[in-house]
């Protein structure tokens, strides 16, 4: 109830606001809290997309395992199928299949060129494994690799999906950062603001201070202004990161890159609403911390 | 009625800053309301000021706002809903003269009707006391004259008032009223409690 009637007064005061308009300054302010909040969904966005991408990568990386098998040219046939039975039967795999020649030379095709003739090369024989569940035993799997395939090597992808997954814990992490910033850039600009506002409305303060009004008063007459504010920046600078993301091309099928607003995949839409909420509590901390330090020094 | 006297740089308003708490004794005590001031925090200091008005020469209205809604400013800091009162304060705009002017802004305004609104707000909220400091040292003899008129008819109502002037002229104008003068000279009391 409180709470609704503090929204009233922000939006639709029923009285002449106390403090007087802040002009240049309270323009400065709806700027930065625009800016602000247009780089803090932008990374918050960016970094969506890129830990989203990160965990589909080390999800399918999960979901299979490769066994490559080194051995003499001549006994490569023998061994890899030696390889495959063994795999078949191992509990956790779904299934296994050697890769063709053809399927090798594609994976080559950045290196070599499509028109490589890779039999020529003395290549490994591949097997691509399906996982179940939790997928096999490794130790297990290799112990059986070892007696039925000598040189048959299976490989969990363990080592591919460790920096996949650190990159995307090290993605959210910036991504945290990086809002976090925006809001501290925009509290301390707030601040300033807020410091120069109650410096150079000192008659204000000290008209008030006369009929009776404490601190708190004072600095809820400054922190309401400065809040709607950063708020009223903070709804267009989201508005506009949204835009600015949405725009960005999506190459979904190369399942590359998956940037741009996913509405009502995952947290995202509610946070980027929440950017104007936080824009306008930082802007009340830094006024109320700015009022504290000013009217203190102010007697 | 009280009148604090003596010469300009006597002190006067020295003493007067001392009672509204925008400045503490560096020797001795001061109390108010039978408080020492020394022990009154920042909050409390706010509430004490709730319970007196005060008038100062340069008015310190609130140029944002309209005569009516600056009457109307201690009771929004006392946390009251200044509509309800919306009759009152139109009452109390009247009473000080001020009743054709309710919309205008200060910066619209003579000094003596700025002075006037000032009075209004002093009183707005029923303080025990009323403390003037040079209330009319800005405005010219007419203006100064209506303006005294208003604190004698405050002291009428059973308010006490207190006002700082070097003004013999302005303390005259309240001959007929029960007054009395402390006088100040370079900061030390002469005379206290003296019948005008």
């Amino acid at each position: 109830m409180n709470m609704f009637r503090a929204i009233r007064e922000v939006f639709a005061p029923e009285e002449t606001p106390i403090a007087p308009k802040s002009g240049v300054i309270g323009g400065l302010i709806t700027l930065v809290a625009l800016a602000m909040s247009f780089l803090a969904v932008v990374a918050f966005e960016s970094g969506v997309a890129a830990d989203r991408v990160a965990g589909k990568w080390a999800g399918e990386l999960a979901q299979s395992a490769t066994v490559r098998v080194s051995t003499d040219p001549e006994e490569m046939d023998t061994i890899a199928k030696a390889a495959m039975s063994a795999l078949q039967i191992a509990p956790g795999v779904a299934s296994a299949r050697l890769l063709s020649e053809s399927e090798l030379q594609d994976l080559l095709a950045p290196w070599l060129g499509q028109q490589a003739d890779v039999s020529a090369l003395p290549l490994p024989a591949l097997i691509d494994v399906t996982i179940e569940g939790t997928g096999p035993d490794v130790e297990d799997v290799q112990r059986q690799l070892d007696l039925v395939a000598p040189g048959a090597v299976y490989d969990d992808h363990g080592e591919w999906r460790a920096p996949l997954i650190e990159a995307a814990r090290g993605l959210r992490r910036l991504t945290m950062l990086g809002v976090a910033l925006s809001l501290a850039v925009l509290a301390a600009m707030v601040g300033v603001a807020a410091v120069a506002s109650l410096w150079s409305g000192e008659g204000v303060v000290r008209t008030l201070r006369l009929i009776g009004a404490d601190d708190k008063f004072i600095s809820s007459a400054f922190e309401r202004q400065f809040a709607l504010r950063a708020a009223i920046g903070g709804v267009f600078g989201a508005a506009l990161g949204l835009f600015a993301m949405s725009r960005m091309p999506q190459i979904t099928s190369s399942n590359i890159l998956t940037a741009g607003v996913d509405f009502g995949q995952g947290p995202t839409w509610w946070l980027v609403l929440a950017t104007p909420i936080a824009c306008a509590i930082a802007a009340l901390l830094a006024t109320k911390a700015a009022s504290y330090f000013v009217l203190r020094s102010a007697d | 009625m009280h009148f604090l006297t003596g010469p300009s740089g006597a002190g006067k308003s020295t003493l007067m800053r001392l009672l509204y708490l925008t400045l503490r004794p560096s020797a001795g005590k001061v109390r108010v309301f039978g408080r020492d001031t020394e022990l009154i925090n920042r909050r409390e200091a706010a509430e004490v000021r709730q319970r007196m008005g005060v008038v100062l020469q340069d008015c310190d209205l609130l140029d944002h706002m309209t005569v009516l809604e600056n009457i109307a400013l201690p009771l929004r800091i006392a946390g009251q809903k200044t509509n309800a009162l919306a009759q009152d304060l139109r009452e109390l705009a009247a009473w000080v003269g001020l009743g054709h002017r309710l919309d205008a802004k200060p910066p619209e305004l003579s000094s003596g009707e700025r002075q006037r609104a000032a009075i209004a707000r002093s009183v707005v909220n029923s303080p025990e006391v009323v403390i003037a400091d040079e209330p009319t040292g800005n405005v010219d003899a007419a203006a100064a004259e209506r303006i005294m008129q208003l604190f004698v008819e405050l002291n009428k109502l059973g308010k006490t008032v207190l006002i700082a002037t070097h003004d013999m002229n302005l303390m005259r104008a309240t001959a007929g009223q029960k007054a009395y003068v402390l006088r100040i000279d370079k900061g030390r009391i002469e005379r206290s409690g003296a019948p005008l």
